[in-house]
């Protein structure tokens, strides 16, 4: 329910990051908030991002562990992490 | 055993040597001639930026310089951390890590450091100025400089670097890169770079390590694949090794390895730690929470009794321990190593971890380490442990200009663990009001006094009721005013009885200090004299400084010129002697000297002063000291022939003055000073001789673009009668051309 008044809360966004290379389940607490699936040679971070401090946090984390960062994407809320952005299928 | 250097000391705790010294080579390493050369060649730039992921080989690859050039320059080195994330302390760090050759390097600006002065100033240009005077260059190494966010550290190294004297050459090591003005670096051949790419290992490098120092017999084709599969890396290639170390097929291995889809870091991190014996990754993984470890940390850690000879076992074995000394009494592990091993020791055992920090905060605590101890505790969880170390430790802190650390250690909390505890309340409570932020300060007062903590605190302050009467008293110009105030003080001093604390002297200068600016100047000098003498006794040099300066206020007030002078030439005196003549908090001292003088018109040495003192009490922010600051140097400037820097004062000083909640004498003071200005200046057009009303409609055209001519028309006068008219106004202004008398006339106020 919206109200009227002024939102002082804003929503948190879902996020989508990419790192290079399969990561194990050692690493699925390692991310807060996050869940991890791979595929593809790659390793999808994917979740809710409370503000900017919660992602500069990841980031820094993934730079910590000496991962190769692939790409951070805002994702829309039904998608998939597997499912590729509009630009990645144009792509291809 | 001494783990310590009495190096440098910042709050409480002496600088180690850990972090001033490279890590020891490890007799293995793969030199690197070449890069080494090319650092080499740009030792005449300003600095040298290794830009590069974890595992690169930036500090290796500084180490290794350090170590061949040794004979030709002096190297300095400061390997950071995020707790060097704090302008103070970073500063601190650097200047210590600077005094290779003397010990003495940059003492004058530490002190400024402490003091919190301003840092380009008073910290940066005296040190470059040392610097210059230096026999040999020094390179200063900046190791993991990616820990630095805080602006005031790039802008302060950024200074260093371009006003570096040819005897600096700044080296800095990061894994992200840092916001500094590279380009104009760049553009003026002043910065040598290496970046990732450049610090891959080619396949001879690769095959020095694997196969001459790791002795693994690979062939070229095997070295190949695993320097494309690692892209070079030399930390996935060491991981590599170590691995191929254990598996008697290498050659599937390395196909295996080479074909997998999984993580490099993750696959290698696995292999290094799963083929040792349990044991050691029970002692890897457990060891991970430290920073730096010894064996006696490690043990309490670990509660066990051999863990020495396990980190030399680990050295020798390679495992990516790095000694810190060379007595071997400190070690680190390699960044990315511990971090795999935080991973670890999250994944298998998550439940001991709060346990394994309780342990190292024992330990440091145990070694006189608060910060540290600090820390671990807070990761812990152990709010008691860490509440207790803070309230007892936390006023070292706060003179010497760390109160940001004091605020962070506060931050980092668990939530509601503040509201819910009185002590830490009031510590709150303190530092709010050092913000000048009275509704926090108050909110947290009121918390701690609905609280019901009974007795002494851990910093000495008798009793809550004490303490917040004390934050209170000094709120002269809050919502309570001049009255809440010094009633706040009389009951401090009722509370603080003990003699011998510390607090007694800052209780009766509260009590003076909330009197003066309450307008009660004589009875404020009982309990300044009171603070001053306790002070000393107590070895408080500040309180003592800011005593002796309120008196001469005080003095300056009653008349007493003589006086007045004495006290504020004592404070100064005072300050210098105990290196405080920096000190935002002195600021007062300068302010006295300077009113006094104002008063014998030594004008020019009157407004020196008040300047100084101004520019030290704005780094407070205490409204009524720069209120009245300003209006004493409004004064001084009209006096002077200045009216429009008088009159931007006046303003300023009405802003601050309304600024309060309650005025009190402020607004008595600011009147008063607004109606000596108008009367100073009346006085000055009196010493000129008066132009009549003629010149003066001259004069207001004179500051027009016509000329005479025009003028003359204008008003209805011949050209011969204007020049006159024009020649008498500049002889009674004492100038000699149109534009001085026009900028005369406005500085007097006629125009």
């Amino acid at each position: 329910m919206r109200d009227s008044g002024i939102q002082r809360t804003r929503r948190p966004r879902r996020y989508r990051i990419v790192i290079e290379g399969e990561l194990s389940e050692r690493f699925s607490s390692e991310f807060e908030g996050m869940s991890l699936e791979r595929g593809r040679g790659k390793t999808f971070l994917w979740g809710e991002v409370v503000d900017q401090s919660h992602l500069h946090g990841i980031l820094a984390r993934i730079q910590d562990l000496g991962l190769e960062l692939v790409s951070v994407t805002e994702v829309p809320e039904e998608s998939s992490p597997l499912s590729k952005t509009p630009s990645e299928e144009e792509k291809g | 055993m001494d783990h310590r250097v009495e190096n440098t000391a910042i709050g409480r705790e002496p600088l180690m040597v850990t972090k001033t010294q490279p890590p020891v080579l490890h007799e293995d390493f793969v030199p690197r001639y070449d890069l080494v050369q090319f650092l080499r060649k740009g030792v005449h730039r300003k600095l040298t930026l290794l830009s590069a992921p974890t595992g690169s080989g930036k500090t290796m690859l500084l180490a290794e310089w350090s170590a061949a050039d040794k004979e030709e320059h002096k190297f300095a080195w400061l390997s950071l951390d995020r707790q060097d994330d704090d302008p103070v302390r970073f500063w601190a760090n650097l200047i210590g890590s600077l005094r290779v050759d003397t010990p003495d390097l940059g003492a004058r600006s530490l002190a400024a450091l402490e003091a919190g002065a301003d840092l380009t100033k008073f910290v940066l240009a005296p040190l470059v100025n040392e610097l210059a005077a230096l026999p040999t260059k020094i390179v200063l190494v900046l190791d993991d400089y990616h820990h630095i966010r805080e602006r005031g550290c790039h802008e302060g190294i950024y200074f260093l670097i371009a006003h570096a004297p040819h005897t600096l050459h700044v080296a800095i090591s990061t894994r992200s890169e840092p916001p500094l003005p590279l380009g104009i670096l760049r553009a003026h051949g002043q910065l040598t770079e290496i970046r990732g790419e450049g610090l891959r290992f080619t396949s001879e490098e690769a095959s020095a390590l694997l196969n001459e120092q790791m002795a693994l017999e690979l062939t070229s084709d095997e070295i190949g694949r695993l320097v494309e599969r690692t892209e070079g890396w030399p930390a996935g290639l060491y991981l590599a090794g170590l691995s191929l170390d254990h598996h008697n097929d290498r050659h599937a291995f390395i196909e295996r390895f080479a074909g997998d889809n999984r993580n490099v870091v993750d696959y290698l991190a696995g292999e290094a730690i799963y083929n040792q014996t349990e044991d050691i990754q029970v002692f890897l993984r457990r060891t991970s929470i430290l920073e730096r470890l010894s064996g006696s940390l490690c043990d309490a850690v670990l509660e066990s009794e051999a863990s020495s000879e396990t980190l030399r076992d680990l050295e020798r074995w390679n495992l990516f321990l790095v000694p810190l000394d060379e007595r071997r009494e400190w070690y680190r592990y390699h960044h990315l190593f511990g971090e795999l091993l935080r991973v670890e020791l999250k994944s298998k055992e998550p439940k001991l971890v709060p346990t394994l920090h309780n342990r190292a905060s024992e330990w440091y605590r145990d070694s006189g380490m608060v910060e540290e101890a600090i820390r671990h505790a807070t990761l812990a969880r152990d709010v008691a442990g860490a509440k207790e170390l803070i309230l007892r430790h936390w006023v070292p802190y706060v003179n010497s200009g760390q109160t940001p650390l004091v605020t962070a250690w506060l931050g980092a909390l668990p939530d509601g663990a503040i509201a819910r505890d009185p002590p830490l309340c009031l510590l709150a409570a303190w530092l709010s009001m050092f913000g000048g932020d009275e509704e926090e300060t108050e909110r947290f007062l009121s918390l701690a006094e609905d609280g019901h903590h009974t007795g002494p605190l851990p910093d000495g302050t008798s009793s809550i009721e004490s303490g917040a009467a004390l934050v209170r008293a000094f709120s002269v110009f809050s919502a309570s005013g001049g009255s809440g105030a010094r009633a706040a003080a009389r009951r401090a001093v009722e509370l603080e009885t003990d003699e011998a604390s510390p607090w007694q002297a800052v209780v009766h200068l509260a009590l003076g200090y909330s009197l003066y600016w309450s307008g009660e100047y004589s009875e404020a000098r009982a309990p300044l004299e009171d603070a001053a003498r306790l002070g000393e006794a107590n070895e408080q040099p500040l309180i003592v400084v800011n005593t002796l300066a309120l008196l001469s206020y005080v003095e300056h007030q009653q008349g007493n010129h003589g006086l007045a002078e004495s006290y504020a030439r004592g404070a100064l005196e005072f300050s210098e002697e105990h290196s405080l003549a920096y000190a935002p908090q002195v600021g007062s001292a300068y302010v006295a000297l300077g009113k006094v003088l104002a008063g014998r018109s030594k004008l020019a040495e009157a407004e020196a002063h008040l300047e100084r003192g101004l520019e030290l009490q704005r780094e407070v922010g205490r409204h009524a000291e720069i209120a009245d600051t300003l209006l004493a140097l409004a004064l001084v400037r009209r006096t002077r022939g200045d009216t429009a820097g008088a009159r931007e004062l006046v303003d300023e000083a009405r802003g601050w003055v309304e600024g309060c909640t309650d005025p009190g004498i402020l607004s008595t003071l600011l009147t008063q000073a607004q109606r000596k200005l108008r009367r100073a200046s009346r006085q000055r057009v009196g010493q000129w001789e008066e132009l009549s009303e003629r010149e003066l409609e001259v004069l207001r055209l004179l500051a027009t673009e016509l000329s005479q001519r025009e003028i003359g028309e204008s008003l209805y006068l011949s050209f011969h009668t204007v020049h006159s008219h024009t020649k008498a106004i500049y002889r009674k202004l004492d100038v000699s051309g149109r534009e001085a008398a026009v900028e005369r006339a406005s500085q007097l106020g006629i125009l």
